[in-house]
């Protein structure tokens, strides 16, 4: 969480004395722990900008940032799920299957009835995935692993495997239109951003979120429906994922079939390298965003240096072990 | 205390030397030196946050200290971790006990170094015979065939020191071993440690409770902040000289005198049934405290949880203020003017990782918050009303309540639920593992509250707790309410009687 909390105990007087003695491994946590992400992220950017010109140029930036919109808007999903101690691993597949619906509705009954029923849908499938995960414990990843094959499922069965074309143009607007130099789906994940910051630090909702990761016990014993949030989180999360799926449909002016399909892992890795952690507790949005921009400059860096971008793949694993290593090294 | 070099003197079985500690922002040790003698049993005391979990934690290896020297028998000892102290003869037993409770007792006794005919093969056989001979010498009452999990916080302790006696175990450390043992379970642990003396072992006791120390130790150290204070033989220290020197001042804990009113009936509990309890039928008036005691495992915290709503109740009736409730969750019961203190507050009080002010908040975002978005000035204002009412120490209320003392966590715990003004307010051993000018303060607070009206259900394993404070004593057993006691009726005596199962016509022959 954003608060900054200190961990000094009290002991005023000794205070003094002791400062001087932190030792190192102490003092690089500490750093660590308020904005090592950050520190990274700008590493990545100098480095990349000193291999090539092009990096820094406005129109590559604007570029990047409109590449990584939709995981954006998949991390802010799976944020959410993962401060409260879980996890939702249905933010790709399923922002692939409403990218389908979205074409198909909007094509048989025009685009606004169709993103009514998506957004049903996406309450449907949100309330599913949490329902069914706080039916016991530690239940949300190997729930939302078997959702995450049936939506899969359905998305194929819907499309027939063939991409969805000649659909709404609002659709398209979303994807792939401009306000002004800045593309629509920035804008769109800079609010979706800023509201769940808001959600996560200033509203009731979202501190209950975070003691429940904290301490699910204390929490229910605190009067907090545990069981309910979870629930309440994972509509959010599935809210959240159709929204990336419809910016998805809309970027590429087509659905399809296989659209979504693996970036619940590219979340996951954003949410880690963002300083969350996988048992629940805490995160925050502005690490996420590093860490959604470091994985997208990675892409992007490749592709500035004609490497062959299949070594994005091994690159992202190692980056999002060494995230997991950090948090447990944390721990300890 | 003697400054010279233990080195060449072989009086002590274990001399940790000048020991100094820092941790980020404390100097948990200052040049502390600590002498045990062979075959004795010695106190080890303080305030939580005095420095004497960090000192054991050195001495077993846990943490390597910043300066100073450790002799073992007048050796010096070069830096060791945990699994060389154990080869060293120095042990430990924790609070929370480090066993595999789905293993036997056998088992979790020998665990790493579990008997074999060759590498691969488990000698069973003698694995259980062995085990076995070591819980006959401590004269336990369970058998080493025995699941860990099936036994009791008690026995399990009992496992924890057979472990040590497997091993040759010079220096025995006991954690606040008694802080969940009923009576008879911590005289038949003390028989176990005068024994292990005899053999030459020496043991370390830290606990809270000085009638322990009268009654068993033989010298005692007291730490306060960090720093060395004394150490002294028991039969040259009194009560009132310990707590002084562990407070730093004179403590003043005269009970005060109560003004309590028979008011209104705040709670009533009738013929309440559940997991581990049945028929429990009894009522809290206003400004009353009603003391409940028994046995671990008597049912008491089951009891608790029920009325809160956090665990279910099969059949009886409740009713809080005249109006009947059946909570399903706490947060009914919250609503309905209930507040729980639970029995652990690390693990059901505090969520650790969240600050002081946080914490304060939780069970009051409600009131905290408008249309759900929270007004940090009035957290803050909360929060910084109840460090300055209950003299919480901590050096902010941004600071994470993992890092606070053990008595600041419980006025946290207090403050919590005390911000949220309850009717009733059920107390699970309030003042467990906390120190003696901690426990003053929250005994004080509890007579504050009750002369404001809340209705107060004190649970304690402590009797003294018990008699002082109660003004009715209900006593359990077995999940049973066996007896009711008024203050002027409650004594050591007859409530220990009814704890061992006498019902109230028995102890009327």
């Amino acid at each position: 969480m954003t608060e900054r909390t200190d961990s000094s105990p009290a002991k005023p007087e000794a205070q003094r004395s002791a400062q001087q003695r932190v030792s190192f491994s102490q003092r690089f946590w500490k750093i660590w722990d308020r904005g090592g992400i950050f520190i990274i992220l700008g590493v990545f950017a100098i480095v990349l900008a000193l291999l090539t010109p092009r990096f820094l140029t406005p129109q590559n930036l604007i570029n990047l940032v409109r590449q990584v919109s939709v995981l954006t808007l998949m991390s802010m999903a799976l944020l959410t799920v993962v401060i409260t101690g879980n996890i939702d691993l249905t933010v790709g597949a399923f922002a692939g299957l409403i990218g389908a619906l979205i074409a198909g509705f909007s094509i048989a009954l025009g685009f606004f009835p169709a993103l009514m029923l998506v957004a049903l849908i996406a309450i449907f499938v949100g309330l599913t995935n949490g329902f069914l995960t706080t039916r016991g414990k530690n239940l949300s990843v190997i729930v939302t692993l078997a959702m995450m094959t049936i939506i899969q499922g359905v998305t194929l069965l819907y499309t027939e495997s063939r991409p969805i074309t000649g659909f709404s143009e609002a659709i398209v607007a979303l994807g792939s239109g401009y306000i002004g130099p800045i593309p629509v789906p920035v804008i769109i994940a800079v609010l979706v951003a800023l509201l769940i910051h808001f959600m996560l630090n200033h509203t009731r909702f979202g501190r209950e979120l975070f003691a429940i990761g904290g301490n699910p016990e204390a929490a229910r014993l605190s009067g907090i429906p545990v069981k309910l949030r979870i629930i309440h989180a994972f509509v959010i999360s599935a809210m959240l994922s159709a929204t990336a799926g419809i910016v998805l449909t809309g970027r590429v002016a087509s659905a399809q079939p296989n659209a979504g399909v693996g970036d619940e892992l590219d979340a996951v890795g954003a949410v880690l390298i963002g300083g969350a952690s996988l048992s629940g507790g805490k995160g925050t949005v502005l690490g996420t965003l590093a860490g959604v921009l470091i994985l997208g400059m990675i892409s992007n860096g490749l592709n500035l240096l004609r490497i062959n971008p299949f070594y994005q793949y091994v690159i992202k694993g190692l980056i999002i072990l060494f995230a997991i290593l950090m948090d447990q090294w944390e721990r300890d | 205390m003697s400054n010279s070099s233990g080195g060449e003197n072989h009086l002590y079985r274990l001399e940790m030397h000048s020991i100094s500690k820092a941790f980020p922002g404390v100097q948990a040790l200052d040049n502390v030196t600590f002498q045990l003698q062979p075959g004795e049993i010695h106190a080890l005391l303080g305030e939580n946050g005095a420095g004497k979990s960090t000192l054991i934690k050195i001495m077993s290896g846990a943490y390597p200290s910043d300066s100073g020297q450790i002799f073992l028998d007048g050796k010096p000892l070069a830096a060791y971790g945990p699994h060389q102290a154990l080869q060293l003869g120095i042990v430990t037993i924790y609070q929370e006990t480090n066993l595999a409770f789905d293993l036997s007792v056998a088992e979790n006794i020998f665990m790493g170094r579990i008997p074999g005919t060759s590498r691969w093969r488990v000698n069973w056989k003698q694995l259980y015979s062995e085990a076995q001979a070591l819980l006959a010498q401590l004269d336990a009452g369970f058998n080493a065939h025995d699941k860990v999990g099936s036994l009791s916080p008690a026995q399990r302790q009992m496992v924890e020191i057979a472990k040590a006696l497997s091993t040759t175990a010079k220096v025995i450390v006991l954690d606040e071993p008694t802080a969940s043992l009923t009576g008879r379970e911590v005289t038949a642990l003390f028989e176990v440690m005068t024994r292990l003396k005899s053999r030459g072992v020496s043991l370390i006791l830290i606990t809270h409770r000085l009638s322990e120390v009268f009654r068993i130790c033989d010298r005692l150290t007291i730490l306060r902040d960090g720093k060395w204070v004394n150490t002294a033989p028991v039969n040259e220290m009194d009560e009132s000289r310990i707590v002084a020197q562990m407070v730093g001042r004179n403590l003043d804990d005269t009970p005060v005198n109560r003004r309590f009113q028979d008011g209104s009936v705040l709670l009533d509990v009738r013929g309440l049934c559940g997991h581990r309890f049945t028929d429990v039928s009894f009522e809290i008036h206003a400004g009353e405290i009603v003391g409940l005691f028994g046995l671990v495992g008597a049912g008491r915290t089951e009891v608790a949880r029920a009325i809160f709503g956090a665990e279910s109740i099969s059949a009886g009736t409740l009713s809080i203020n005249g109006k009947s409730l059946r909570p399903r969750s706490p947060q009914q019961a919250i609503d309905a003017g209930l507040a729980l203190v639970p029995e652990d507050r690390k693990f059901q009080g505090l969520v650790l990782e969240m600050s002081v002010r946080q914490n304060i908040a939780l069970p009051n975002l409600k009131r905290l918050s408008r249309l759900g978005i929270l007004n940090p000035r009035a957290e803050d204002k909360l929060a910084n009303d109840f460090k300055t009412m209950l003299d919480i120490r901590t050096p902010s209320i941004a600071t994470r309540a993992q890092s606070l003392s053990g008595g600041n966590q419980q006025k946290i715990v207090m403050s919590k639920w005390l911000a949220k003004r309850p009717r009733v307010l059920i107390l699970d051993e309030p003042t467990r593992g906390i120190d003696v000018a901690a426990k003053a303060e929250v005994h004080k607070l509890i007579h504050q509250l009750t002369d404001e009206g809340m209705g107060v259900l004190l649970i304690s394993s402590e009797l003294p707790e018990i008699l002082a404070m109660s003004d009715r004593v209900l006593v359990m057993h077995e999940g049973r309410l066996v007896g009711e006691l008024s203050r002027e009726e409650a004594s050591e005596e007859k409530i220990m009687s009814f704890t061992v199962g006498q019902t109230v016509a028995d102890a009327a022959v």
